[in-house]
């Protein structure tokens, strides 16, 4: 084997294993940016945003609409939803906690919608629900 | 020998160097995203899409969902179907090419289905006013006069002037169980046409179509809601380029003296179907026809509704009965979908 061989060979490693290094970089920090924010919008406007993974006391209020309507927000370590409302079918309270971006609260009569935004996803995660 | 390692040298390297580009590639087709969620359409809708129009395509595709709202809409008293609901009975009234089309689909699947679905019983949903805040339990005495048998078949249509005239004064269009498939289509249509987007999923009320496959190529896992427990998925399909429509008993519905009334009304009684099905999710290529047959085979229950979808070409179910089991059609053997067109 020459010297030029050589030094080929052991460039040809530095570079593989720099691009390996930098695709597994890629990989790692796609995962770490992931989070779960809850956004919260009343007729189309967003009134509130909650970081659920900032959350370390469970916490409630209330949101207040036209003519009395109003939503009581339970806000978890990594949830959110709905406990009380003003509405007749009550819907909302009956599709419990959520904690990721696929199924959103829903209160039609009273015009709410929570809907958790998270920076990423993964092949293994649902990506939407049918209902 | 000496001769062959630096082609092992330049394999090493482009290995490498792939790995980083195709990482780089799902990567920078994922940042290129754009996701929204809002009401519209008496729903709430996210749609997400990928792609270097992703913002434009999803701005406009709200903008089209209120436009064909503004149309299809039997509850906004300034639609064009809630004018014409007023105004056809004995009256041949000119519509536009997106209401006569949507009418002329719809009662196409009234007639396929045999009155399981029956988009005419508009002044009976009214009564229950589900998914309002005047949702309520009609009174017997309210509902009877306007039970009109084949409902469906006392609207003419007149193609040539594009014209709707309902024949019988208790009937009134109601497109809750088609326009959000129609509009899916739309959506979709305008998006891949207009926009370019390869890769993306519309949502509108739990109606799903995608575009495409994932942007890292995988297919789209989607969940169909537990009825038990509606934050969590029952079973999961994994389609391409498909819908995915399901309706179900836990949407939209009140409780009165203990009695849990639902919105998926039988055409036959003008009371909430009584099937024995918790739901039915319809798995194709086009959204308005699954709209249309998750409806219509609720409605039909679990043994019509099977030998019904199997007699379809493309079009596949999924069926949740009242104690809980899952029922597949026979095309579903992997959890895998994938439309053959």
């Amino acid at each position: 084997m020459t010297k030029k061989v050589k030094y080929i060979i052991a460039g040809a490693v530095v570079i593989a294993v720099t691009a390996a290094l930098i695709a597994v970089w890629i990989l790692i920090t796609q995962e770490k940016v992931s989070n779960a924010v809850a956004n919260i919008y009343q007729n189309g406007t967003l009134i509130r945003s909650i970081d659920l993974e900032a959350v370390e006391e469970s916490y409630t209020f209330q949101i207040e609409g036209e003519n009395g309507a109003y939503n009581t927000v339970l806000v978890e370590p990594g949830y959110i939803s709905i406990t009380d409302a003003s509405c007749p079918d009550k819907v909302c309270i009956s599709q419990g906690k959520i904690s990721d971006g696929v199924l959103p609260i829903t209160c039609l009569p009273n015009g709410i919608v929570i809907q958790i935004e998270t920076q990423n996803s993964t092949s293994s995660t649902l990506d939407g629900m049918t209902r | 020998m000496s001769k062959r390692i630096p082609y092992i040298s330049i394999f090493l390297v482009l290995a490498a160097v792939c790995s980083v580009l195709f990482t780089g590639c799902s990567n920078s087709l994922q940042s290129q995203s754009a996701s929204r969620t809002e009401l519209v359409m008496n729903t709430v809708a996210t749609i997400t899409l990928y792609g270097e129009q992703a913002q434009e395509g999803v701005n406009a595709a709200f903008q089209k969902a209120k436009d064909l709202e503004n149309i299809l809409s039997s509850q906004n008293e300034k639609s064009e179907l809630y004018q014409v609901n007023q105004t056809a009975y004995d009256h041949a009234v000119e519509v536009s090419d997106t209401l006569f089309t949507v009418t002329q689909r719809s009662l196409q699947y009234c007639r396929e289905t045999d009155g399981a679905l029956d988009c005419t019983i508009g002044k009976i949903n009214d009564l229950w006013g589900f998914g309002t805040s005047n949702a309520r339990l009609p009174s017997e005495e309210e509902i009877t006069p306007l039970l009109v048998y084949k409902g469906y078949e006392q609207i003419e249509l007149n193609e040539e002037n594009q014209t709707i005239r309902f024949l019988n004064p208790n009937i009134q269009l109601d497109f809750g169980a088609t326009a959000k498939g129609f509009a899916a289509d739309e959506i979709k249509k305008m998006l891949v046409e207009e926009y370019g987007i390869t890769c993306g999923l519309i949502n509108l009320g739990g109606n799903i179509i995608t575009i495409g496959s994932k942007y890292d190529g995988q297919p789209w896992g989607i969940g169909i809601t537990d009825p038990n427990d509606t934050t969590k998925a029952i079973s999961t399909e994994y389609i391409t380029n498909a819908t995915a429509v399901t309706s179900g008993n836990y949407e939209r519905y009140f409780i009165q003296d203990g009695v849990r009334y639902h919105h998926i009304l039988d055409p036959k009684t003008g009371y909430p179907a009584n099937s024995g099905l918790c739901s039915t999710t319809i798995i194709t290529e086009n959204s308005m026809l699954a709209d249309a047959l998750s409806t219509a085979t609720y409605v039909m229950g679990l043994e019509k509704s099977y030998a019904y979808i199997e007699s379809l070409d493309h079009v596949e179910a999924i069926f949740i009965t009242d104690d809980g089991t899952v029922v597949k059609t026979s095309g579903i053997t992997d959890d895998t979908f994938e439309v053959v067109s």
